[in-house]
């Protein structure tokens, strides 16, 4: 899926002074890209990332996914894009712990219509990608931190989406569990047609993706 | 799945889901109890309403149309119906006019309902009742129509009160109290038709052996009877000792039974027509001081009239078993609305999978439908118990001797239904809080 951003502007009035994260940002991701978005803490790759998610509305400016600026749809069309064009991952995993890891990641999939029977089938296919099988029918809340992404991993995959957001990914996990995740995620874009934007402040991690994006005071400028 | 989520969520909180569970018991099992009060008693307010070859019914302005039952007032309001409409009322098409006195045992068991009337028409009125002995026999036949009110002396002025009871065929005579200190004594063969259910249930409190006393007469028991509704709890007994008794000022009401049911609306009207007539005559007169307006109604309009007395007690035990489920739905709220602030998080996370507001809606209602509906099924259970115990309670606070309660299927239906809407009504503050989220502001917080 292309990303398209044209002059975006977002700002938060959560203190006594508001706080402008997005002061006219521009990009362009072509279908496909694996691009990391870095900067220090605090200057808006999340807020950037939840407006590429259809989750917030940018205060100004256009955000094209596709041939569709989602920034002019009304909720209820936002619904249907992130069900059905994309993935979430999440830096503490947001897996839900009254279901078992083959549940979280038919959820998507059963939102969207399909059968239990199908769902299951297709989540048991996402469940040996990630090399988790074993875990099935396990609470997500006996899962090693590893585990859990890998799992969230799977669940953001389970819609067959174009976009792939993920927000720190690796930010809780150990090195070896990092290198891990690092993996499947480089595994999925090779094998998948499939764009994926990651916002991360670890530069290993961004050394992964195919282009680095660096977020300073607002504006975004290529790192390489 | 998300049915699947909701169920799993009831139990994610053991404790608080069982502590509001207890309250939807009592809730739903306290209108189980209270509302089958007022089902029972309209339930056989039908059935022997609707078991009675009667087609008109003649009765006085302000009387109860509630058939013979403590609720119906033994009496019947004070207006009573004058005794010379009883030939006039037979109008073309009118095979029997029955006039009947309603009036109680005396003593502590004056709960109990006595139906007065010339007994022979008993088989004609109750026509699926079954009599132990033709009631017809009981009694000498008493001629009606020499009764007037102000007829003096009477044909039975004397014996009343001097003769002893002829016992019925079978019964221990009994020697009864004396005429000085007890109750008088009824004429001779003066026998009461008793309801089986009475008969089986008070049998020995009733009378232990002894005589029946109605209205300072003792009675012996001569026959007995099963029926609908209320008749297998009533006392039927010979009309005329008590219109010597109250020297004849007349009856509560007057039920007509027609040749034809067919016919049922061109009579009622003959009979309409009577009724004005006479109360004009005794208008111009100036001799009548009785009944200022007198009904003439069809069945359907009677049953209507006692439906209307029904209507008010119905409500007092609604609006009193609704303060328990005003309680179950208090309850039921806070435990959503608990469960919701816990768990915004995951229906953020939810969202930003892709379930759409609608589907965060359902989980809602279906966590709090598991919830309130499992503890209103609880509560039929409990409520079914409970209707048995209130039953006997009521039995002995008020001394009456039927089973009042009746747990009908539409009533256990209701209840569930109440259940339903208790675990709706609880969704309704969870759902618009969440609708309302800010999706970021859940999603930065972690879960």
């Amino acid at each position: 899926m292309r990303i398209l951003l044209r002059g975006v502007h977002k700002m938060y009035s959560l203190g006594p002074r508001p706080n402008k994260v997005l002061d006219g940002v521009d990009l362009m991701v072509p279908s496909g890209q694996f691009v990391a978005i870095t900067g220090p803490s605090g200057t808006g790759k999340s807020s950037l990332l939840y407006l590429l998610g259809c989750l917030d509305y940018p205060d100004f400016g256009e955000i094209h996914l596709g041939n569709r600026d989602v920034a002019k749809d009304n909720e209820s069309l936002r619904e249907k894009i992130r069900l059905r064009h994309l993935g979430f991952v999440f830096q503490d995993f947001r897996l839900l712990p009254a279901l078992s890891v083959l549940e979280n990641i038919s959820l998507p999939m059963q939102l969207a219509g399909l059968s239990g029977a199908e769902s299951r089938q297709r989540a048991r296919e996402l469940l040996r990608l990630i090399r988790m099988e074993r875990e099935r029918d396990q609470l997500t809340a006996t899962l090693s931190g590893g585990q859990k992404q890998k799992v969230a991993i799977a669940r953001s995959l389970a819609n067959l989406p174009e976009l792939l957001l993920a927000d720190e990914p690796t930010g809780n996990l150990d090195s070896a569990s990092t290198m891990e995740i690092l993996d499947v995620l480089r595994q999925i874009h090779a094998s998948r047609t499939l764009t994926i934007l990651m916002v991360t402040h670890d530069p290993q991690a961004a050394s992964y993706a195919d282009r680095q994006i660096v977020l300073e005071r607002g504006k975004l400028r290529e790192a390489r | 799945m998300i049915a699947g989520l909701a169920f799993r969520n009831v139990l994610r909180n053991k404790e608080r889901s069982l502590l509001t569970l207890v309250g939807v018991v009592l809730a739903i099992g306290s209108f189980v109890a209270l509302v089958s009060l007022a089902a029972g008693f309209t339930q056989r307010v039908e059935r022997e309403l609707g078991s009675r070859e009667v087609h008109i019914y003649v009765t006085a302005g302000r009387g109860s149309t509630l058939p013979a039952s403590p609720l119906s007032g033994a009496g019947g309001g004070g207006q009573v119906l004058p005794l010379e409409l009883k030939e006039l009322l037979k109008v073309p098409g009118v095979r029997s006019v029955t006039p009947i006195l309603r009036t109680s045992l005396d003593g502590s068991r004056s709960v109990i309902p006595v139906i007065a009337m010339p007994l022979e028409d008993s088989e004609i009125v109750f026509k699926g009742a079954q009599f132990s002995s033709k009631p017809g026999q009981l009694n000498d036949r008493f001629p009606m129509d020499g009764l007037q009110p102000q007829s003096s002396p009477s044909p039975l002025a004397g014996p009343v009160g001097l003769v002893t009871p002829t016992p019925a065929p079978g019964a221990e005579p009994s020697p009864g109290p004396s005429a000085e200190s007890g109750p008088r004594k009824a004429p001779p063969n003066a026998l009461l038709v008793v309801g089986q259910g009475l008969a089986r249930e008070v049998k020995e409190a009733l009378s232990g052996g002894g005589p029946l006393v109605i209205e300072e007469m003792a009675f012996q028991v001569g026959a007995d009877v099963a029926g609908d509704g209320f008749l297998d709890y009533t006392i039927l007994a010979p009309i005329e000792p008590f219109l010597l008794q109250r020297d004849s000022r007349g009856v509560h009401e007057y039920w007509i039974t027609l040749d034809s049911e067919g016919k049922v609306q061109q009579t009622q009207a003959a009979v309409q027509k009577v009724v004005e007539d006479f109360l004009l005559r005794e208008k111009d007169r100036g001799d009548y001081a009785g009944a200022r307006k007198i009904r003439v109604l069809n069945r359907r309009e009677y049953l209507s009239s006692a439906r209307d007395y029904l209507g008010y007690g119905w409500l007092l035990q609604v609006a009193v078993s609704m303060v328990g489920v005003l309680i179950a739905i208090t309850a039921s709220m806070n435990t959503m609305l608990m469960s919701t602030y816990e768990r915004l998080g995951e229906y953020a996370t939810l969202r930003a999978v892709g379930a759409s507001r609608r589907v965060i809606a359902m989980t809602i209602i279906y966590e709090a439908i598991f919830l309130n509906v499992t503890g209103g099924l609880l509560g039929l259970l409990f409520g079914f118990l409970a209707t048995g115990v209130l039953d006997k309670a009521v039995a002995i606070l008020l001394e009456i001797p039927y089973p009042m309660a009746g747990v009908t299927p539409v009533l256990l239906l209701q209840a569930l239904a109440l259940s339903f809407v208790v675990g709706l009504v609880g969704a309704v503050i969870p759902i618009f809080i969440v609708s309302r989220i800010d999706l970021v502001a859940q999603l930065r917080k972690g879960m």
